[in-house]
């Protein structure tokens, strides 16, 4: 078990299985397509290795966010729908996973815990399959590699 | 077996929409005034309430609303991209986001305090409290007055729920935007069954715009009419390439601001200060050696953007047009993340190398001609269509583009695209008869959100990058290239 610390952005506690991606994320092109219809809380971006993954309930560790400025209102519609990760690890909070995160938390009182991780380290440190506290109050992470 | 399932799709949708129709959860438009979860507590300190919130609130409520999830499905995305290729893992430092700082100090003036305490009403205060989070995320001290604004969202796709519920309790409380606000392009809802179902919420979204106060210009390309601003204006403008543009080209201040971030800045009046409305986040980080003979500003923008990604590049000098610089802008802001470049000696904010730098250049990149070329599509001529205008075309533009058409025929169909109130103006020209005679069809919405739904049509040929990259199936030319795909370059 080993514990970091980085910025807490958003509040609140999540933990669970990690999913680790190091490709940049576009929420609108995953999660607005006709097969959420079907399968809400997967991603169907066919251009992400992450295809087809439900990431509901789990912790998503992720480099940050590429693509259309609608995806801040993608990522509230994911927490008012309960269908988002327990919580999200980011390299970077860049403004569209900020600005739905923040309009989520003031307009629809849903938050999220995310923490930003800037160091390079972070898909060493935590790899696909941990098991993953994540406490966005401190910005603390645990994580319990699934090996031990 | 394509149109098969595309036929049983449509048939779903029309059936599902029905339900939504008939049925008394179907009423999606009220629900922001309505719901409970919506009212809130007083405001004392922005802080406390609103980890109160998130502690019992959060997780708790019934996500009424939405509906099904399902009504997600109703859209083909408008935004699919091309296969990703940015560095991985993403380069860090050098852009706005990167400048954060961990201490939360937003200082704010006694007007803003009075309406962030509900003075001008509940709406604004959340709007304003919006705008301070997303701020201090970022490490902005302050607020500054905007003094326009350009909104996204103008495309009443039926997921976007949230955002319209937000905006319709703000146009109910009264609110109306305080700064000169242009809104982009409609997403051409009339043009097929598709589309109308997918924009279902279109008319709704127009009418809580003009409530609202818009000026309806309804172009991506708003500084080229409507709402064009002066060197050093603060801006919140949302439209990458628009923004692009206005930091660029003009020498305003804006950051690239998201969907809902846009609106509420508007509304207010303020933007929190931090990226590009800072100085030292406008300076050249990366210098730009053109190896090419036959300039394709579009396609030099894209592939500049995938080397840059974040960091600002400053071209060597060369003698783009306005023309040029809007495109190039547009391919940039679309491949990559940055939302400013300079040319020496053209760009406003880029006399000389020693200005644009504050010291010497940390590097310097080459693009050659093989790989703007590279972009190109090796077989035009088997498009099925062909789109000029994204960004939206001037009526000067759009006028020597149609003058190539005069007295012949289009082999294959081909838009143009242009802003409607230039689209207005050259109604009624002889040109326009002679190039709608020669079969081009001018339009005023959004190639992009009007053909992601499409079906038929299969390969289009864009002579814009940035529709290349956010339209499926879609093929880049250049300009030549498009024309000779129509039948009538030379």
């Amino acid at each position: 078990m080993t514990t970091i610390r980085g910025r807490s952005i958003g509040s609140g506690r999540g933990s669970g299985t990690a999913v680790v991606t190091r490709m940049p994320i576009n929420f609108a092109a995953s999660y607005i397509t006709p097969m959420n219809a079907f399968f809400p809380s997967r991603m169907w971006d066919r251009h992400h290795e992450l295809y087809r993954t439900d990431l509901k309930g789990k912790v998503l560790v992720m480099a940050n966010c590429v693509g259309s400025t609608y995806s801040g209102i993608v990522l509230q519609g994911l927490i008012r729908l309960r269908i988002a990760p327990a919580a999200i690890v980011t390299q970077d909070a860049d403004p569209f996973i900020v600005s739905g995160l923040v309009i989520s938390e003031v307009w629809f009182h849903g938050g999220l815990p995310i923490v930003e991780y800037r160091g390079d380290d972070l898909f060493e440190r935590i790899r696909t399959g941990d098991r993953v506290d994540v406490d966005a109050d401190s910005g603390e992470l645990t994580i319990h590699p699934a090996s031990s | 077996m394509r149109s098969g399932g595309g036929c049983r799709y449509v048939l779903v949708l029309c059936v599902r929409q029905l339900r939504v129709g008939l049925s008394p959860s179907g009423r999606h438009s009220h629900e922001a005034v309505h719901d409970p979860h919506l009212v809130q507590p007083p405001l004392q300190d922005t802080r406390d309430d609103l980890s109160q919130a998130i502690l019992t609130g959060a997780r708790g409520h019934p996500s009424r609303g939405l509906g099904p999830a399902h009504r997600l499905s109703l859209v083909k995305a408008i935004c699919e991209t091309q296969p990703v290729t940015m560095p991985h893992p993403p380069r860090i430092g050098g852009r706005p986001s990167s400048i954060v700082t961990t201490d939360r100090n937003m200082h704010l003036d006694s007007e803003q305090e009075s309406v962030l305490h509900g003075e001008s009403g509940q709406a604004l205060a959340l709007a304003l409290k919006t705008l301070i989070r997303y701020g201090e995320v970022f490490g902005a001290r302050r607020l500054v007055p905007i003094s326009s604004a350009h909104l996204v969202g103008s495309f009443g796709i039926v997921f976007f729920k949230g955002c319209f519920d937000v905006l319709e309790r703000l146009a109910d409380e009264g609110a109306r935007f305080k700064v000169k606000t242009t809104v982009n392009p409609r997403p051409g809802r009339e043009y097929s069954i598709i589309n109308r179902l997918t924009f279902f919420k279109q008319r709704r979204l127009d009418a809580t715009l003009e409530r609202l106060g818009v000026t309806p210009n309804y172009s991506c390309a708003c500084y080229e009419g409507g709402n064009r601003p002066a060197p050093g204006d603060r801006l919140a403008w949302a439209e990458s390439s628009a923004v692009q543009y206005a930091n660029s080209v003009i020498g305003a201040r804006s950051n690239a601001n998201s969907l809902g971030i846009d609106f509420f800045s508007a509304v207010t009046g303020w933007a929190p200060e931090f990226g590009y409305l800072l100085d030292e986040n406008r300076r050249g980080q990366v210098f730009v050696r053109l190896q090419i003979d036959r300039m394709d500003a579009c396609a030099l923008g894209f592939v500049l953007g995938k080397k840059v990604v974040d960091r600002v590049p400053v071209i060597e000098p060369y003698d783009f047009t306005p023309g040029d610089l809007k495109l190039l802008g547009a391919g940039l802001a679309c491949a990559g993340r940055v939302s400013m470049f300079h040319v020496v000696g053209l760009t406003p904010e880029a006399p000389d190398l020693r200005t644009v730098f504050q010291g010497p250049p940390a590097e310097t990149i080459v693009i050659t001609q093989e790989e703007i070329d590279a972009l190109r599509s090796p077989h035009p001529n088997q498009a099925d269509l062909v789109v000029f205008g994204c960004p939206h075309l001037t009526l000067d533009e759009a006028a020597s583009l149609c003058e190539r058409f005069v007295g012949k025929r289009v082999r294959r169909p081909a838009w143009v695209c242009m802003i409607p109130e230039h689209l207005e103006r050259f109604r009624g020209t002889k040109l326009y008869d002679a190039a709608s005679q020669a079969g081009v069809e001018m339009k005023s919405w959004c190639p992009l959100a009007c053909l992601s739904a499409r079906f038929g049509f299969r390969r289009v040929l864009a002579g814009s990058s940035k529709l290349f990259y956010y339209l499926r199936g879609s093929e880049y030319g250049t300009t030549d290239d498009c024309l000779r795909a129509c039948g009538v370059n030379r």
